[in-house]
């Protein structure tokens, strides 16, 4: 029993992490109509901005605040040289230059960095088994769950109640008729990246408490596990994103907790096989929208 | 002249759609701009906009040239579109497609409380439906809304492209009655219709475009009384 509440707040906290990343893709989705694929290295930026703020002796409560700070204005940089060149051509330019981006970031991390891992020590604090109603559970979780629940109603509040949010919401169903109500698209553009960039942010906090190092390929994986949950919820629908990373971190769990260990190396294989029986039976996701793009 | 186009072209590609469009449009007036499917009427208003690029030609607002300027700066400058189709937010409620109506203008919240209210007053049907998504609206109300939204940015020159389209006959004579009331309130208007007869009698003047380029143009009721305006230049068997 208490080893599958465990389970289930693994579930929890990993999806939580999924959700956040899926939630900046879908975000620059639904508004710009651009698959950002360079929103994992953002994660890594975050990662080599926590290294070298640590390893300069600063504390971790310091570089986790500046480490946010400098993703959004990295979001928003990628936006303003790369994707704004292109924003009016079309869909293959756009998600091209997203490679390219992502490709020239990873090499650079390599070359200017090191192709290495660098250590991000955990903090204690976060590392340690807590008894919460007699069941064990890692603080790490507890404190990676919170942290989403608040990321998730900030950004619901943002983007229903402030005006900048309801532009966002306005330009994902028809960007060019929320120019004629004297929306600059540059702006609502902006704020749509440094929004993508502060979720990237802070999942890449999470993703590194839980594996302490930084790589220059490490935004790779997490960034295809968000896009996947991104299409299994529903593209062009928020709330899809979230439902769509929780998904896949259950179907992760599962398998990890209920596969038999000689079938582990099938494991990713299993669960991007239930993700496309989901996709067979709902081609527009879990709570798909259609064609229509939507920020609900 | 408030509104003034010179040699307006623009290009689809390898497509000219505008073949030097010139009109003039004064302080106060309604103008019509009548035209045949395909004339290139919606061409020429979402190219004054700004929503498409011009090819050549001169576009200047009061006096000041503003081709080249993006919508969301055109609006600053006192000029909006109201687009075919109505295209409000459907997944917005009808209050918050106002409240985004007075974006540009500051203070935005005290603005958009005082200038919702003057609007709710000539659309009283809007008033009960606040709350409500805009796509759950019927094709006048969110014709209205769609004029509503516009009005909110407080413009001097407000373009309708195509407003009865799609309406039943009695919301139509209400939508052209709302545009002669605008007009009244000091609103200078550049109508798109097809519906020549009404946009005929409440228009000052009009244009009449065919394959890109005005073919005729003179004072409405001259207009109306030309035989075979409608069948020359409108697709339309008289």
């Amino acid at each position: 029993m208490d080893i599958w509440i465990q389970h289930g707040v693994n579930a929890l906290s990993l999806g939580g992490t999924y959700a956040l990343l899926a939630l900046g893709l879908a975000i620059v989705w639904s508004v710009v109509g651009l698959v950002n694929f360079a929103h994992g290295d953002l994660m890594t930026i975050t990662g080599y901005t926590l290294y070298f703020i640590l390893a300069a002796g600063l504390g971790i409560e310091f570089a986790v605040l500046a480490a946010i700070p400098v993703t959004i204005l990295a979001a928003m940089t990628m936006e303003r040289v790369a994707f704004r060149p292109v924003r009016n051509t079309n869909y293959s330019t756009t998600l091209l230059t997203s490679f390219a981006v992502s490709a020239i970031l990873q090499v650079a991390f390599q070359n200017l960095i090191s192709a290495r891992p660098q250590t991000i020590v955990t903090p204690s604090a976060l590392t340690r088994i807590v008894e919460i109603a007699g069941i064990q559970v890692g603080m790490l979780q507890i404190t990676s769950i919170g942290v989403t629940i608040v990321m998730l109603i900030a950004l619901s509040l943002f983007i229903r109640k402030s005006v900048y949010g309801m532009a966002m919401r306005a330009a994902a169903e028809n960007f060019s008729v929320t120019r004629l109500m004297g929306v600059r698209a540059n702006s609502v553009i902006a704020v749509t990246f440094a929004l993508s960039g502060l979720l990237a942010g802070v999942a890449a906090v999470l993703w590194i408490a839980q594996r302490s190092s930084v790589d220059p390929l490490m935004g790779s994986v997490p960034v295809l596990k968000a896009f996947i949950a991104v299409v299994v919820g529903g593209l062009g629908r928020l709330s899809g994103a979230v439902v769509g990373g929780f998904f896949l971190a259950a179907v992760e769990i599962a398998l990890r907790a209920g596969l038999p260990i000689e079938w582990a190396d099938y494991r990713d294989a299993i669960a991007l096989f239930i993700v496309i029986m989901v996709l067979v039976v709902r081609p527009d996701g879990l709570l798909g929208a259609g064609r229509q793009t939507v920020i609900r | 002249m408030i509104l003034s186009v010179k040699n307006l072209t623009v290009h689809y590609g390898p497509i000219q759609a505008l073949r030097g469009v010139s009109l003039d449009v004064a302080q106060g007036e309604i103008i019509a701009l009548l035209g045949a499917n395909g004339a290139g009427k919606t061409s020429t208003l979402n190219a004054i906009m700004g929503l498409i690029p011009a090819s050549g030609g001169e576009i200047a607002l009061n006096g000041e040239t503003i081709g080249g300027l993006p919508p969301e700066t055109i609006v600053r400058r006192g000029m909006t579109l109201t687009p075919e189709g109505r295209q409000v937010f459907s997944d917005l409620t009808v209050e918050e497609n106002l409240l985004l109506g007075a974006f540009s203008k500051r203070p935005r919240s005290a603005f958009a409380a005082a200038k919702r209210e003057e609007v709710l007053t000539l659309f009283p049907l809007l008033r009960e439906r606040l709350t409500q998504a805009a796509g759950t609206l019927s094709g006048g109300e969110q014709q209205q809304l769609a004029i509503a939204r516009s009005l909110m940015s407080d413009p001097a020159v407000l373009m309708l492209d195509e407003p009865s389209l799609g309406l039943a006959p009695q919301i139509v004579d209400r939508i052209f009655e709302l545009i002669a009331e605008l007009r009244q309130r000091g609103l200078t208007i550049l109508l798109v219709e097809q519906n020549v007869e009404q946009s005929l009698e409440i228009a000052d003047r009009a244009y009449v475009l065919a394959n890109g380029s005005v073919v005729l143009s003179g004072r409405g009721a001259d207009l109306l009384q030309t035989t075979g305006v409608e069948r020359t230049y409108l697709g339309r068997r008289g």
